[in-house]
């Protein structure tokens, strides 16, 4: 992934959001660094308040459309990206993507949130493919 | 908490811009519609227990992430 895929203005590769409220489970964890990891595609989401730390993928990398999808119902704003958190399942273990709590990050206003998405299209579990 | 019973076909309002209505009751299932603005977030309450486990869970595994993606 170059840095024009991140979900911040291109010249930047690293970015501070403010999460008003949290995150869902983490109501304490308000601030993070956001930054492409091992030279992407995976970025980091660093506590800057905590010593959280996640991996992340555009979500639209793991469901095509999904910003689009979701921006059409007023779900997101013009100007927010969606990010998906990872964690590892399974034996043997396998990358899932969190499509059902993606993250809606505003680059311009430094500010993101965490989404709860009903619905069969937006798995817990997505497993991360290859075109990820 | 408050308990009212309702039957199906039957609503009740929160404020002034939420109704719910029971679509109708199969068995030990009760079917609801909600009607609400756009910007009130509707969730199952298991859903967003769910999503906060999974996210605990990925606080935990970003060296596991980096070890099975990091090559990519």
């Amino acid at each position: 992934m170059s840095s024009a895929d991140l979900p911040a203005p291109a010249a930047s590769e690293v970015l501070e959001l403010e999460f008003a409220a949290g995150l869902v489970g983490l109501p304490d964890a308000h601030r993070f660094r956001l930054a492409v990891l091992d030279d992407g595609p995976l970025l980091e989401l660093a506590g800057l308040d905590s010593g959280l730390a996640f991996a992340a993928l555009p979500a639209d990398g793991v469901r095509p459309g999904m910003t689009d999808e979701l921006r059409a119902r007023g779900a997101i704003g013009a100007g927010e990206r969606l990010l998906a958190l990872l964690s590892v399942h399974g034996e043997p273990a396998v990358v899932t993507a969190n499509l059902a709590g993606p993250l809606a990050v505003d680059p311009a206003a430094g500010t993101a949130r965490q989404l709860v998405l009903e619905g069969e299209a937006y798995p817990l579990r997505a497993p991360v493919g290859a075109a990820a | 908490m408050l308990a009212l019973t309702r039957r199906a076909g039957q609503a009740l309002r929160i404020g002034e811009t939420i109704e719910v209505q029971v679509l109708r009751i199969e068995g030990d299932r009760v079917v609801l519609g909600i009607a609400a603005p756009r910007d009130v977030p509707i969730v199952r309450s298991e859903l967003l227990a769910e999503v906060s486990a999974e996210t605990r869970a990925a606080a935990s595994a970003t060296a596991g992430v980096r070890r099975l993606l990091g090559g990519r």
